[in-house]
């Protein structure tokens, strides 16, 4: 059995799912390198929140917090040459990510297959909208698409309104599966520390989406939408208090009693009433006094307050002091850091193909000088594009 | 107990969350308990009987083991000294002295109140439930139990990680995975705005730069970015959209309501099926909204063999199965055992 700090991940995915994935496996110890084409870098430098004065444009904030702890290559894959140096990588890698729209793998010479070839322990991760085949197979979309053609929209919403998604500030199946392939990928490694050889695993988001509805695909019928109503509990929902702010409330059966003690009856109506007499933190610790679960509904900074209180490992201070993405776990023998701070497109390249690939420095810089890889030059002028390090032919 | 095969075959997981535990608990366990047992672990649930849609559902290809609340630590006692994993709750955890292979997953909702509270009050102070629904109406939660689930994903990540390390003879556990933390994780995008700008984001309802609009026999989510916007043009042919109000980002944003009203207009008379192929042509991510049901009839998800047909009383049902084919294959989902029948074959 090999633990995950020997395994050596080469990260192809861009923006949230296939990044992010990533980004986890470096939290359990896999040395993770990001892979960019210099003609093509990660959409996510570009669309990915403002960036302040003072901050690089190639590093807004939202790509720093997805792709901590990771070295990053330039490699343009379409030069044969290049291709041919991530095809030494995978060699000496044991995954590799990918959330391309389905068919670039292939249009690289780099499906499973050729991977195969190269090294036949290896562990190819598809993280797809759809899967790697099927009549959808080449459709593509964003999490709030997939929210809507696995179920879980037709379920959200207001009782009696249209469906209903989280939208672009959550993109809720973007943010799973990274959690989903993260685990599949431990489980296959953990699988070839048994003997186990190379695999592929096709995974479609729509598929994880409707799996996290599973419940209702058993149901006689489509369940109706119900706000927040939940079968099996009484009373459920979040109640406007006297000061704007909103109180989520769950009452169990054994619990009528307690609201009927505190607000004159046990319905819905009534608990509406005495929330909007007193303000939200008032209506939230009285209804918990009484052993009913209450809390007030918290925006961002009311729940960056709570941080040390109630939360503490989901967002972390890099080793630069940024604020980054944290860790969906912890275990008590093995603490987790956030390791690295997100690196410009090829800063490490000459690093990882010296160290990792075993190519000297004048095959490197006759490669860069191809334009088959690129180093990140940090004196080149801050365009938004790779400062590409430029190195005499020989 | 019988090995159905797997990369987890030969893994012993022992669920078991106490009788007073939030809901939320049981759920997130549930979860993570249902893909270790697709991936052919064998796992052993502890608790009380009944059944509902959810508990077909998470509970599928477990053996259950039905008890009361006086037996509760008695089972699990019993159970956990040989697994390899005990997924429970920190209360449960408390009374037990676990041996050195075992390796235990507590699951938590919050670190101040591990045992107390809802999903629905853990998602109200993670943030999510201010990020959906209408700004004049009350916040929304996402339908089913998206955060219990989230935590049962964590906690199989966790759970794989952690065998991992001890069959490298290294330490592992306890892990630990709390359903509020999960929630922030997920939140990230929302609380990164709200520490650098000091503004949070919320829900924005009808002028979401993604929404859902009626279309000619249900609802489309219309879903789409910068770089989506020419092609959404020339796909839908209107000449509204190409009102120099809706020429850049900024001016899409600043007449978001107006933009979203044209595109309800132009998306009413077109059919979920139009809208797929218009998508499918035109490398757009609209959504058609599909419910559970027609989902079972849908031809691609047929295709990819994703339901799978399981019997539970007699009756025939469709269950989603583990997300991910293994070169190709897929897992099928175990059989469902009753609580009354596996308490035989245990005391017996």
């Amino acid at each position: 059995m090999i633990p995950m700090d020997q395994c050596r991940v080469l990260d192809l995915g861009i923006i949230t799912a296939g990044a992010a994935t990533s980004a986890v496996l470096a939290d359990l110890g896999a040395e993770v390198i990001k892979i960019e084409s210099p003609s093509y870098k990660d959409p996510f430098r570009i669309w990915s929140g403002e960036t302040f004065p003072g901050e690089h444009p190639d590093l807004p904030p939202f790509f720093r917090m997805t792709n901590r702890g990771k070295l990053n290559a330039g490699i343009d894959l379409k030069h044969p040459k290049g291709r041919d140096v991530f095809l030494r990588l995978v060699a000496r890698s044991d995954v590799v990510v990918e959330n391309f729209s389905r068919g670039v793998m292939e249009r690289l010479g780099l499906d499973f297959a050729t991977l195969k070839r190269a090294n036949p322990n290896i562990i190819l991760a598809s993280i797809s909208s759809q899967g790697e085949y099927g009549p959808d197979a080449r459709y593509v979309s964003f999490g709030s698409t997939l929210e809507a053609m696995a179920g879980l929209a037709a379920l959200t919403g207001y009782e009696g309104g249209a469906p209903v998604v989280s939208g672009i500030a959550l993109n809720y199946p973007d943010q799973v599966v990274a959690m989903f392939a993260a685990g599949m990928i431990a489980t296959a490694w953990h699988a070839r520390g048994n003997g186990a050889g190379g695999v592929h695993l096709d995974m479609s988001q729509r598929e994880l989406t409707s799996f996290l509805c599973g419940e209702a695909f058993l149901a006689a019928a489509t369940p109706a939408r119900r706000g927040n109503a939940q079968p099996g509990i009484p009373v459920q929902d979040c109640y406007r208090a006297d000061d704007g702010q909103w109180v989520a409330v769950t009452i169990r059966a054994e619990q009528l009693g307690a609201l009927k003690g505190l607000a004159g009856d046990d319905a819905a109506p009534a608990l509406a009433a005495w929330v909007a007499g007193r303000t939200a933190p008032e209506a939230a610790a009285d209804l918990k006094a009484h052993g009913i679960d209450a809390a007030q509904v918290l925006d961002g900074r009311g729940v960056l307050a709570q941080r040390g209180v109630a939360w503490t490992r989901a967002l972390q201070q890099g080793k630069d002091s940024d604020m980054v993405k944290g860790f969906l776990f912890t275990d008590d023998a093995r603490p987790m850091t956030p390791s690295r701070p997100a690196a410009h497109c090829g800063a490490d390249t000459r690093e990882v193909l010296h160290r990792v690939g075993g190519y000297s420095q004048a095959d490197i810089d006759a490669l860069i000088a191809s334009a088959a890889v690129a180093s990140y030059d940090q004196d080149a002028p801050a365009t938004g594009t790779i400062g590409v390090e430029v190195v005499a032919a020989q | 107990m019988t090995s159905r095969g797997g990369p987890l075959s030969r893994v012993v997981v022992v669920e078991a969350i106490g009788p007073d535990a939030p809901d939320a608990l049981g759920h997130a366990a549930g979860l993570c308990g249902r893909m270790a047992a697709d991936l052919g672990a064998t796992v052993i649930r502890l608790a009380p009987s009944g059944k509902s849609e959810t508990g077909v559902f998470l509970h599928h290809g477990k053996r259950l083991i039905a008890t009361t609340a006086e037996d509760f630590l008695r089972h699990v006692a019993i159970h956990g000294a040989g697994a390899d994993a005990l997924i429970c709750d920190s209360g449960t955890h408390a009374h037990l002295s676990l041996g050195p292979q075992t390796i235990a997953v507590l699951i938590g909702m919050s670190l101040d109140e591990p045992l107390r509270g809802s999903e629905l009050t853990a998602e109200a102070r993670c943030g999510l439930l201010d990020l959906i629904g209408d700004p004049d109406r009350a916040p929304l939660r996402l339908a089913g139990h998206q955060l219990a689930y989230s935590a049962g994903l964590s906690a199989y990540l966790g759970l794989v990680a952690a065998l991992t390390q001890r069959d490298a003879g290294r330490p592992a556990g306890p892990v630990h995975v709390d359903l509020l933390d999960v929630g922030v994780w997920l939140n990230w995008k929302a609380l990164s705005t709200a520490a650098r700008t000091g503004q949070s984001p919320m829900r924005p309802g009808a002028k979401a730069e993604w929404t859902i609009v009626p279309c000619r026999d249900g609802y489309v989510a219309l879903v789409y970015r910068i770089q989506e916007w020419t092609s959404l043009k020339v796909a839908t042919g209107d000449a509204r959209l190409a009102d120099p109000r809706f020429e850049t980002v900024a001016r899409r944003s600043q007449n978001r309501a107006e933009l979203n009203a044209i595109l309800a207009d132009i998306f009413a008379g077109k059919t979920r099926a139009e809208i797929r192929t218009m998508a499918l042509s035109h490398k757009l991510p609209l959504g058609p909204v599909w419910t559970p049901e027609e989902l079972k009839r849908d031809p691609h998800m047929i295709e990819r063999g994703y339901f799978q047909p399981v019997t539970v009383d007699g009756q025939v049902l469709a269950m989603p199965s583990l997300p991910v084919l293994w070169n190709g294959r897929a897992f099928p989902p175990g059989g469902f055992a009753h609580a009354a029948q596996d308490n035989r074959t245990i005391s017996g």
